[in-house]
């Protein structure tokens, strides 16, 4: 009788601790991520429906207030609409131009040096940081800079364009500098993807007669077909929270015509002492990334 | 067995986790709870007390000046009183950022370098102290110190270096342009800019940055309104924008250096660092800019004929002569423990011969009147500033708003979008600038 008792006791010590022991696996991760993660994220959502709070002493519960102050406000509406242009261009273009470059570094025609060659040049501007492209971008882009000197030379433009300080060119050209910065991990991501597509099925389908569009169509971009949408989606995402680029070329100017909503929260913040409102903000966009991660994981478990 | 190691394992992991966070979380938590966490706050602040008495002071002016210099003055300072002043020193922007992140995590240094732009809203949120009262508590005697920013009446903030803005001028584009004297009024300035302008052969008449990056730059446009006698504040201290005949004015004028086309392209998004290399390159005859860069103008361009000239005011205008003027002034925070030891060390600064010897090293001009300084300058360039700065009257009224960066930045978009054409009027656009500075207060 004792010693089933025994028995049973040693039992239960088991059972717990095998209940136990993959939650302790599991606790530094837990607490890693609570700690660098999740109350952050708490924390600013808390803030959001506040009236301020950092420099606010008594901080006073408005619920939803800012988020309709917030929606309603033309300068950051214009932030949501800024932010669309640039981050659909860009990942619209960024596939584009990835793609046209990977099937280029990856004919069969050019030879193995040149390949080499090419995929090294064309990855270059992935290998710049924000500030070492809005420096080049600037000298570039001066009013008497070389791109404004070679459109005069060949009678393109009569005077010198202010690229960065026309309204209506500054959001078309920051996005056309992000695209140029950006294309290169499309490239090599579709490359990678190119590489792993099988040769039997091309072969298969010379046999039958295909064309290379209808074996690019048919072959290639169904293959492809998970990396693009995965990088497409860290794209939208990273494209959406580029702080950076803007700040050092245009600062959000001239009169918010680049005015994004990473800049918008950070003016809001760190200018106007708003801490509540670019809460807010940052919540929106958090919310945005959120629909947009979801997708990305939906994805990447259907490839699993 | 192993299992059990492993579980153990990842506990102790967990463990030493949670110990290496606490640390980190208590200082946060002080400030909030006042005097209710006596055990913790006491024991680091009974050691250095018995000691030696240290104070932090966070600026940017040693970055500004020659190597040591500034450890030298804080040494002295040693000498004199035994307290001893450990300098954290950082480029502005960095300061700038650091000086932000401590205000809010209620660990600002003890003594701290402040912007024109940050001391109202830092006062107002309770993170510096009163000087005031801290001045009467040494016994200073002020009678000499010709600047003191206050906000609704009390001191906070303590210039000690001033730096004038006025406007740059290339002498060698004016000549080869046939312009032989300076501009004093708007319309003076214009016709030397169309003279001088000639998009050809990339020559411009004026250049100023407007990037909103540092919206700073509003105060160069305000200057124009300053030296002709205007405020932008009115009697109570609150923005007079809309309404304002003289701004309007300088509005107007503005606009038609565009109209005119003898601005350089691109001003809208130019940086201040973009404006002085413009200048240098010998591009641009006319540059409001702070006199702080005359050094680096001479670097840059050894062989430029440069001077400085105050901002030409409006036709007909002649009472008092007034300059932008940006400072290097520190303020104590709240949240220090040796506040008169601090008190000491700014009054030590603001001394007849440190404050001297401060500005030649800095470049600028002293706040303590019966400083003076012997600069080694004797250029015709520095000559005219120090002429200019002698006759005339210092402005900053942006600083008495709050949150002035940002309202700064408002001005400048708006101002855009009436040079742009978007306001049919000047006295449009100022409502509109009106509004949201009104907006600021509330």
């Amino acid at each position: 009788m004792r010693q089933n008792r025994l028995s049973k006791k040693g039992n239960g010590t088991a059972l717990v601790s095998r209940l136990i022991q993959p939650y302790a696996y599991q606790l530094p991760v837990i607490v890693l991520m609570t700690c660098l993660l999740f109350v952050p994220i708490i924390l600013v959502i808390s803030y959001s429906f506040y009236d301020n709070v950092i420099v606010n002493d008594n901080p006073v519960w408005v619920g939803f207030a800012n988020y309709k102050e917030l929606l309603t406000e033309k300068n950051f509406v214009k932030s949501i609409g800024n932010t669309a242009v640039f981050v659909v261009f860009n990942v619209v273009f960024h596939l584009l131009i990835g793609m046209a470059m990977a099937l280029m570094v990856n004919a069969k025609s050019l030879g193995s040096g040149a390949k080499a060659t090419f995929r090294i040049i064309y990855m270059l501007p992935w290998m710049f940081n924000a500030t070492v492209i809005a420096i080049l971008w600037k000298l570039l882009l001066n009013p008497s800079g070389v791109v404004n000197q070679i459109l005069m030379s060949v009678g393109v433009i009569d005077l010198p364009v202010a690229w960065f300080s026309e309204r209506s060119l500054a959001l078309g050209v920051l996005t056309f500098i992000n695209i140029w910065g950006g294309y290169p991990f499309y490239m090599i991501s579709i490359l990678a993807g190119l590489q792993g597509i099988s040769a039997d099925l091309y072969e298969a389908a010379a046999v039958d007669g295909a064309t290379g569009v209808q074996q690019f169509f048919y072959i290639s971009l169904p293959q492809l077909k998970p990396i693009l949408i995965s990088i497409a989606m860290l794209d939208f995402i990273w494209t959406t929270q580029n702080f950076s680029l803007i700040w050092l070329l245009t600062g959000g100017g001239p009169s918010r015509a680049t005015e994004m909503m990473s800049t918008y929260v950070y003016k809001t913040a760190f200018s106007s002492y708003q801490y509540s409102k670019a809460s807010t903000a940052a919540v929106i966009i958090l919310l945005v990334c959120v629909v947009l991660a979801i997708f990305y994981v939906r994805n990447q478990n259907r490839e699993d | 067995m192993k299992k059990l190691l492993a579980m153990l394992l990842a506990l102790m992991m967990v463990l030493s986790l949670v110990a290496c966070g606490a640390p980190a979380e208590e200082p946060a938590e002080e400030p909030a709870e006042d005097a209710a966490t006596e055990e913790p706050a006491e024991e680091p602040a009974e050691e250095p007390a018995e000691e030696k008495i240290v104070l932090e002071f966070q600026q940017w002016f040693d970055n500004e000046m020659e190597e040591g210099y500034l450890r030298s003055v804080c040494d002295a300072f040693e000498a004199e009183t035994g307290i001893h002043i450990e300098l954290l020193s950082n480029p502005y922007a960095d300061t700038k950022t650091q000086l932000e992140a401590s205000a809010v995590a209620g660990t600002m240094a003890d003594i701290v370098a402040l912007d024109g732009g940050w001391i109202y809203d830092y006062a107002t949120q309770g993170h510096l102290a009163d000087l005031d009262a801290l001045y009467a508590e040494i016994g200073m005697d002020t009678s000499t110190i010709s600047a003191m920013t206050t906000v609704n009446g009390t001191t906070y903030a303590q210039p000690l270096v001033n730096f004038p803005s006025l406007m740059a001028v290339n002498l060698d584009l004016l000549e080869a342009a046939g312009v032989e004297t300076l501009p004093e009024t708007w319309s003076e300035l214009l016709d030397a800019c169309k003279k001088v302008t000639d998009p050809a052969n990339n020559v411009y008449g004026f250049a100023m940055n407007m990037s909103t990056d540092n919206a700073t730059c509003m105060e160069f446009f305000a200057a124009f309104a300053w030296n002709s006698g205007a405020s932008i504040l009115d009697e109570n201290g609150m923005p007079y924008m809309a309404g304002n005949e003289i701004l309007i004015d300088t509005c107007e004028f503005f606009k038609s250096l565009f109209d005119n086309g003898v601005v350089i392209p691109g001003m809208y998004t130019m940086t201040d660092a973009d404006k002085v290399q413009e200048f240098v390159n010998g591009r641009v005859a006319f540059m409001p800019d702070s006199v702080a860069h005359l050094t680096n103008i001479r670097e840059q361009a050894p062989d430029m004929n440069v001077t400085f000239i105050n901002m030409p005011h409006a036709e007909g205008y002649d009472g008092q002569s007034y300059m932008r003027v940006n400072n290097w002034a520190v303020g104590i925070a709240e949240s220090c423990e040796y506040k008169k030891e601090a008190a000491l060390f700014i009054q030590y600064l603001l001394g007849a011969e440190v404050s001297a010897d401060l500005c030649v090293h800095a470049g600028g001009f002293p706040v303590n009147t019966a400083a003076q300084p012997a600069y080694t300058d004797d250029s015709e360039a520095f000559q005219a500033i120090s002429t200019i700065y002698a006759n005339g009257k210092g402005k900053a009224e942006f600083y008495s708003m709050p949150t002035a960066e940002a309202l700064m930045r408002v001005l400048d978009e708006e101002l855009v979008m009436y040079i742009d054409g978007d306001y049919a009027t000047a006295e449009e656009m100022l409502e509109s600038v009106q509004t949201q500075f009104e907006a600021a207060y509330q």
